[in-house]
């Protein structure tokens, strides 16, 4: 306890006053929007996200609190819970058609989101054992593919946003870690193989460019050239195994990626938060105003859009000043883990900054039309108690593994 | 196991802390883009989403007559509607309403969907209903939520009970998917009424208004959801009245003297064209269109009763009869082909080739000049005066008098009837499939020849101003100049000498219907037109002035025997009716 406090004392406590800020962003919004004729239930969400922050805090100053050596010792045990606990919604009943929820006596929680900065901690645990490996290869790609295990159920929830995060988790890691760029070229050129093999012209280029790239790294004659052809081989693959597929298939496929294409699903919510943010304006509709909110064209308010119950209320100005204050958290996280003398508690931190950044982009892309890619909550802002609970224990996370040498 | 002596290269920090900038940079873009340049487009699209223009009805114009008594106003029903989303239990509600209205539950459900404008917005199940049915729903309302009355307005004839004029102002009819699409730019929406017939069809633009617009909030789900304050709404602009030439007295005693019979009847003010009054028998009562009609009932409505949306007296097209034996007679007298001293022997039947034309007179009619085969209507006589011209001459003067073209009176529909010309006897029989013979029967006003009875007044009224060809109207006056037809002035004293004989001189064929005041000149001519289809339809013609006024009549009852027996009295019993009611009542119309 008294270690708690002398922690507390030297902690960046910045970063907790930046979450309280955007959290109080996140409270306004759903008072607009759960207020009724001059009436709050206190069943309503504004009062649970309220409550959820008592949670939250606890979560925070608990790993706030604990020794970074037992973080260390039991984090793949974590992860291998955590493992398990991914799996468990697929044998309950589902939840809104989905697999993402468990839920105990009244209350549910996402394992995905405390599956997030768990992978984190586990891919900082393998990079700081074997730092000294990072160059070679192998070492960055055991830990890409021990990700793709999670990954394969997360995508089966079916939650691609979360799948994609955990999946693209490994890459800015292994990079902070100093990773050869060639190693993440290689890991990220199958990827780009198989996008890109629907239209000839691009696939060409891109082999082009692979081929130009491995030829330039001069990288050891063998591994360039399984590399080469096996992007290759993929490219012409998969044509092939697409035209397999039934064409209901293809298009559940392609919704997926781009859920603009359902035109009553996905599309219609994108016109919709973007019409909220762009009928905003510079100084927004007033809190309460907010046509498209209070009328309900706007979907998912409290949630998913959540930001563009904001744009449309309080406008440019406001959208501008949550935009700063998320990047001056990221950037003064990062700015941290780059001081951090340890190389297992820089990874964390920098880890916890990109799982922000990442949610903050992906969201706000999403409701201005940016990317396709929904599902993914805006850190503090959304409604929701289990993600509300990992940002704060993040952000205890992050701030406890900041401090040097107390042990 | 914690401590790393290499640190995070610098270079990385830095190309970290730009990703992330830059990341920032294009939300940031992007978000001014929306908010800022695209201000405009966004707040115009979130007021679509949020706005609903509800429509605001134009009361349609009223038709008044000549001495500014309505004719055709407008006033309200009750309606029964439901809001689909607000049932709660469909089909106990539904039956329960259906027992308060006595409609089938069927129907309420086909109304409901075919006057149903989605889950929120109210269908139309019912109208015209009474007072004590919708008392009994606001009684019931807590077990009928979702159930709502409103009013819709209809046409109302306030002086139905005396005038139905149904023919002459048309009725109503609920818009069909062609009206929609067809009549553009006037806002027609669904469940809108429109003319189908007589003046509310030729007159629909003038009289329907235009649609006003007020505003109303919606939420997504399209629910009423407040009200909007920042749009000024559009009013409604009424529909413009409609001013007829039709004087109700006469017209309502038309009526009632043809009532019961297959007859039209047209009187005009002969000096100025205006329709005094139009009837066509059997007729309808408008009321019966303002109300609701299924489908169904309309069906039979007009399969079993065919005739009674037919206006006789502008599309029903028959032989003239004896009544045009007054354009042979004309002619004759114009292309100086006979004079009063011209005279024929009638034996009652007449030998032309190989074939007997008779006369209506058994016994014959014995030597008879122009002025006796008018006024006694001798077939004979006219049988001989034919051949003295051929069909050129003949359909010069019948064209003249505008057989076989429309009059043009502001009425749809209207029939142009057949005058046959050479063109037209050629097309038919062939060039040497008719002979001079043929024209025997023209002569007389049968054979080829079709005229409606407005054609037939209108002549009447040329005759009675002695050439002023002025077309008849009811709401706006032609714009052309009235034709002077030029005769020789004996021409046209003879034939009005001879038409006042038909009425006034023993032995004339309408000598029983003669009018014993003398204050009213009464001239005429009867016909009795053969027709394939049973009896002889009964017709008359005529003009009758007294002081300054004139005005012209024709009657024609259907298979009713000859003119002078049937058609004629009932002339007769108009005019006085006219002149008697009407002094002093000579109204200018705007």
């Amino acid at each position: 306890m008294i270690n708690l406090i002398g922690k507390l004392r030297v902690a960046p406590l910045r970063w907790l006053f930046l979450a309280m800020v955007l959290n109080g962003f996140g409270l306004l919004a759903l008072y607009s929007i759960t207020t009724h004729s001059g009436e709050l239930l206190l069943s309503s969400r504004f009062f649970k996200h309220l409550f959820w922050m008592i949670p939250s805090l606890f979560a925070f100053l608990f790993f706030l609190g604990i020794s970074k050596r037992i973080i260390h010792k039991y984090s793949y045990a974590a992860l291998s819970v955590m493992m398990v606990l991914i799996i468990v919604p697929f044998g309950m009943s589902s939840i809104a058609g989905t697999h993402r929820w468990i839920s105990l006596g009244g209350v549910s929680f996402q394992p995905v989101e405390v599956l997030k900065w768990v992978l984190i901690i586990s891919l900082a645990r393998y990079l700081s054992d074997h730092n000294l490996e990072i160059q070679r290869l192998r070492s960055v790609v055991i830990p890409t593919v021990a990700t793709l295990v999670p990954v394969a159920f997360v995508i089966n929830q079916p939650d691609l946003g979360s799948a994609v995060l955990l999946l693209m988790l490994s890459f800015p890691l292994l990079y902070w870690v100093g990773a050869r760029p060639l190693h993440l070229f290689m890991l990220i050129a199958p990827l780009v193989s198989i996008l890109t093999a629907f239209s000839l012209i691009t696939f060409t280029i891109w082999i082009a460019a692979v081929g130009i790239v491995l030829y330039f790294s001069r990288t050891d004659l063998r591994i360039g050239l399984a590399n080469f052809f096996g992007n290759v081989f993929l490219g012409l693959l998969t044509p092939v195994l697409w035209g397999k597929l039934q064409p209901y298939q293809q298009e559940r496929v392609l919704v997926m990626l781009d859920p603009t294409r359902d035109p009553h699903g996905a599309a219609y919510q994108v016109i919709q938060s973007q019409t909220a943010i762009g009928s905003g304006g510079f100084s927004g509709k007033g809190l309460g105003n907010g046509t498209q909110t209070h009328l309900k064209f706007l979907p998912e308010q409290e949630t998913d859009f959540i930001f563009s119950v904001i744009g449309e209320e309080l406008g440019f100005v406001v959208v501008c000043l949550i935009l700063a204050l998320f990047l001056y958290l990221i950037l003064d996280i990062i700015k941290v883990a780059f001081q951090s003398s340890e190389r297992f508690s820089s990874l964390i931190i920098f880890g916890v900054g990109i799982l922000f950044l990442f949610h903050v982009f992906v969201n706000i892309g999403m409701t201005i039309n940016l990317l396709p890619v929904k599902g993914l909550p805006l850190p503090f802002i959304s409604y929701g108690g289990s993600f509300l609970v990992s940002c704060y224990a993040m952000l205890g996370l992050a701030m406890n593994m900041s401090l040097e040498g107390e042990e | 196991m914690l401590k790393s002596e290499i640190y995070v290269p610098v270079n990385r920090r830095n190309t970290a802390f730009s990703v992330v900038i830059l990341l920032f940079l294009i939300l940031f873009v992007k978000l001014y883009t929306l908010m800022i340049h695209s201000y405009e487009e966004f707040r115009n699209k979130a007021d679509y989403n949020r706005i609903r223009p509800v429509i605001t009805y134009a009361p349609r114009g009223n038709i008044y007559d000549r001495n500014g008594s309505v004719l055709a106003a407008n006033s309200s029903v009750y309606t029964i509607s439901v809001i689909r989303d607000e049932l709660t239990d469909t089909e106990n509600e539904l039956s329960q309403v259906s027992g308060y209205l006595n409609i089938p539950v069927k129907t309420l459900k086909k109304n409901m969907k075919k006057y149903g404008r989605g889950r929120f917005l109210p269908s139309r199940i019912a109208r015209d209903v009474k007072v004590e049915t919708l008392s009994l729903i606001e009684e019931h309302k807590n077990e009928l939520p979702g159930v709502i009355y409103s009013t819709l307005p209809v046409r109302y004839y306030p002086m139905q009970d005396s005038i139905r004029a149904s023919h002459l102002l048309g009725y109503l009819r609920e818009i069909g998917p062609s009206d929609l699409s067809r009549k553009d730019g006037r806002g027609y929406v669904g469940g809108d009424f429109i003319g189908a017939s007589g003046l509310e069809y030729f007159y629909e633009s003038h009289l329907i208004g235009d649609k006003g617009h007020y505003y109303q909030q919606v939420d997504a789900l399209g629910r009423e959801a407040g009200e909007v304050s920042d749009r000024e709404p559009i009013p409604a602009i009424p529909g413009n009245d409609l001013y007829l030439t039709i004087e109700s007295k006469l017209q309502a005693d038309v009526e009632k003297t043809l009532e019961g019979l297959k007859a039209s009847s047209v009187v005009l003010n002969a000096l100025t064209g205006e329709v005094l009054a139009m009837v066509s028998k059997p007729d309808f009562r408008l009321s019966d269109f303002a109300g609701f009609m299924e489908d169904e009932e309309w069906q039979r409505f007009q399969n079993s009763r065919e005739d009674l949306l037919l206006n006789r007296a502008i599309t029903g097209r028959y032989p003239p009869g004896s009544a045009m034996k007054l354009v042979t007679a004309i002619a004759g007298l114009e292309e100086k082909l006979t004079n009063l001293d011209w005279t024929v022997e009638c034996t009652g039947s007449y030998y032309y080739g190989d074939r007997v034309f008779r006369c209506w007179k058994e016994e014959g009619h014995g030597k008879v000049n122009i002025s006796k085969g008018v006024k006694e209507s001798c077939n004979i006589y006219f049988y001989q005066l034919i051949q003295r011209m051929d069909i050129d001459i003949w359909f010069k003067y019948a064209n003249l008098f505008g057989f076989g073209s429309k009059t043009g009176i502001d009425l749809p529909q209207e029939k142009s009837g057949i005058a046959p010309n050479r063109k037209f006897m050629n097309r038919k029989y062939g060039k040497r499939g008719w002979t001079s013979g043929t024209l025997l029967n023209i002569s007389i006003g049968q054979g080829d020849l079709l005229v409606t009875p407005l054609q037939m007044s209108r002549f009447a009224a040329i005759l009675a101003t002695k050439g002023k060809n002025i077309a008849p109207w009811l709401a706006s006056r032609p714009n052309a100049q009235a034709k002077k037809i030029s005769f020789k002035k004996s021409t046209w004293d003879l034939i009005h000498e001879m038409m006042f004989n038909v009425i006034n001189k023993p032995g004339g064929t309408a000598y029983s219907s003669r009018i014993a005041s003398t204050s009213i000149e009464f001239y005429g001519k009867t016909g009795t037109a053969q027709n394939p289809r049973g009896e002889a339809h009964a017709w008359f013609i005529g003009f009758a002035k007294k002081g300054s006024q004139t005005i012209s009549i024709s009657v024609i009852v259907e298979n009713g025997g000859t003119g002078g027996s049937v058609a004629a009295p009932v002339a007769s019993k108009i005019v006085q009716s006219y002149f008697n009611e009407s002094e002093a009542q000579e109204l200018v119309i705007k």
